[in-house]
């Protein structure tokens, strides 16, 4: 038996990251152009390449499309690894010789990591970067569903916190399916299944809602077949379309969109956006990761929902990449949301071509998420109830004289998550959280695994402060039962007492 | 983050509803609030009926046919 064609073992390559590191030959590519200048704009010193890389969703695109075409495509990958320091061979032995500070020191300038799959027309596959530092710690970036990735290189472990983001190959994945995909990766299914590859998704789609259709090559999707591969994941799909009927499409208000999106992702769950491309009609399907918290524009006195000033998104676009800013902005014509790319000032300082620029403006048309099962809560009617809250609140303080604004949010949280993170985010280490955990461990009433959280707060000239959180059942669909308040202040106490039906609102947990 | 938080806050930065730590917090003015009496005697149903009509509209918006079946590539 001879050697054969096989696969030779290969030195690792290490270059520094410009403009003769192995993402060079992609430079005409949008995606490989919107990398690099991420990269850049990551600080990205140092590129590692993994000749050989057998990466699983490549195998699986390979055994279920690939490995039977006439071209001969290899089975193996490359792969990419980015930091944002000077790696050089001595660095990296003695990372590799277990020294602790140098492994410590290199593990803190990981950047993520890049599959270069042997497709010649889409060869980006799996890729997790980390996302960009937040300078606006009072109104962060929500990036909930991203999650903790783990990479080995040489036997070392490197992790990135990020979402997976690929290109489409129109081979087993569309842009549909690659933004279930990613969404499918979320944080929020950490505990509940394996990540599908995009075989999986592709072929989940056509089991029940093929229509007759070939499931490959696949060059796109319905919305319903998205929601039944969401289902055959042990998952279900939740709809929300847009409110306004424009020619040709329906569409979103900047309310719906922007308080919707913002909860689902607060929640952890990412949003597949379908979309129409403003140059062509085309139907576009994009996963949206996060969002920038909005502060109250300056000025504003009415109460309103906090999310619908949101004004910046992040998403997973196949045809640029991970992460990609959009603006939210309002046609002036027709008043309904549209998306422009807007890529940050910071990169847009670097060296390197915007490669969103002259990107196409989106038109949302509807928005599709995985959840739970037993999440059964309608995003809409919970905020249908945050706005019923708030139009009652307000109300009654305006009764008083005294003038306050209200602002109100939406949320769905495990149990554990809000007491673990939730409030203590807002009570910090203090007698009150303690107070507030106990209470609701003994004295409110068996609680659902997930609870839609609405929180109302009051306008002060630092933002919002809380006043106090509803935490409603998800698991009876569209009546929503109320299991307790979180009263922040001893004025949200005397408020709910001033409700229409004050034992709506469940138990009083005191907080303050 | 808890930490940065805090240094916003000390900083004098604007926070979102989710996001303000307990050290950025005010006290309220003191109000008076109105009894479960004078409340029932200033509310207007039509308004309230309206309002409630614009929350359907908005948050409440059933799936078509047509979003089903729109492909996307």
């Amino acid at each position: 038996m001879t050697a054969g064609p096989w696969l030779k073992a290969q030195r690792l390559r290490i270059s520094s990251f410009g403009k003769t590191d192995p993402l060079a030959e992609f430079e005409s590519s949008r995606q490989g152009q919107y990398l690099r200048r991420y990269l850049a704009g990551l600080g990205a010193e140092s590129v590692v390449e993994e000749p050989n890389y057998f990466d699983r969703d490549y195998l699986s695109e390979f055994s279920g499309f690939y490995g039977v075409a006439a071209r001969g495509f290899p089975n193996i990958c490359r792969r990419l690894h980015f930091f944002s320091c000077k790696v050089d061979r001595q660095r990296l032995s003695k990372v590799l010789s277990n020294h602790e500070k140098s492994t410590k020191d290199l593990r803190e300038h990981y950047l993520g990591f890049a599959v270069l799959r042997p497709i010649p027309w889409a060869p980006f596959g799996r890729t997790v970067l980390k996302a960009f530092p937040d300078h606006s710690p009072g109104t962060p970036r929500i990036t909930q569903p991203m999650r903790e990735y783990v990479a080995h290189l040489a036997g070392v472990e490197l992790k990135v916190v990020g979402l997976a983001w690929q290109q489409q190959d129109t081979g087993v994945g569309a842009c549909a399916t690659i933004a279930l995909w990613t969404a499918l990766q979320s944080s929020a299914f950490d505990a509940h299944h394996a990540v599908p590859t995009t075989l999986d998704v592709t072929r989940a789609a056509h089991r029940t809602a093929s229509l007759g259709n070939r499931v490959f090559p696949s060059s796109g999707l319905t919305i319903a077949q998205l929601c039944e591969a969401i289902k055959e994941h042990r998952l279900e799909p939740v709809i929300s379309e847009g409110d306004l009927d424009i020619p040709g499409q329906r569409a979103f208000s900047r309310q719906r969109f922007s308080t919707m999106v913002a909860a689902k992702i607060r929640s952890g769950y990412p949003v597949i956006l379908t979309a129409r491309m403003q140059d062509d009609a085309v139907g576009h399907a994009l996963c949206l990761v996060g969002f920038r918290e909005a502060p109250l524009p300056a000025g504003a006195v009415a109460s309103h929902l906090q999310d619908e000033y949101t004004a910046f998104l992040y998403l997973h676009d196949d045809n640029i990449g991970p992460n990609v800013r959009f603006a939210i902005a309002v046609d002036p014509a027709q008043g309904n949301v549209v998306l422009k790319a807007a890529a940050p000032t910071s990169i847009a300082a670097a060296a390197w071509p915007d490669a969103t620029a002259g990107y196409c403006t989106l038109v949302p048309d509807a928005l599709i998420c995985a959840v739970h099962e037993d999440m059964r809560a309608n995003f809409g009617r919970l905020h249908s109830a945050a706005a019923k809250l708030l139009h009652e609140v307000d109300w009654i303080l305006s009764q008083s004289q005294v003038c306050l604004t209200l602002s109100a949010g939406v949320a769905v949280r495990r149990v554990a998550e809000y007491m673990r993170e939730v409030l203590p985010q807002a009570l910090g280490p203090s007698r009150e959280l303690a107070a507030a955990r106990l209470q609701l461990q003994e004295q409110v009433v068996p609680m659902s695994n997930h609870v839609g959280v609405v929180r109302i707060g009051v306008q002060t000239s630092a933002g919002p402060q809380p006043l106090l959180d509803v935490l409603f059942d998800t698991t009876e669909g569209d009546r929503l039962r109320a299991f307790c308040h979180v009263d922040f202040h001893p004025l949200a106490l005397r408020v709910s007492k001033l409700l229409p039906r004050p034992d709506d609102l469940g138990t009083s947990v005191c907080a303050y | 983050m808890a930490k940065a938080r805090k240094a916003a806050a000390s900083r004098g930065e604007v926070f979102g509803l989710w996001s303000m730590p307990r050290s950025a917090w005010t006290a309220f003015p003191e109000i008076t609030l109105p009894t479960p009496a004078e409340l029932a005697r200033t509310r207007d149903p039509v308004k309230e009926r309206e309002a409630a009509a614009l929350r359907r509209r908005v948050f409440e918006v059933p799936v078509s046919e047509q979003t089903l079946r729109e492909v996307v590539h």
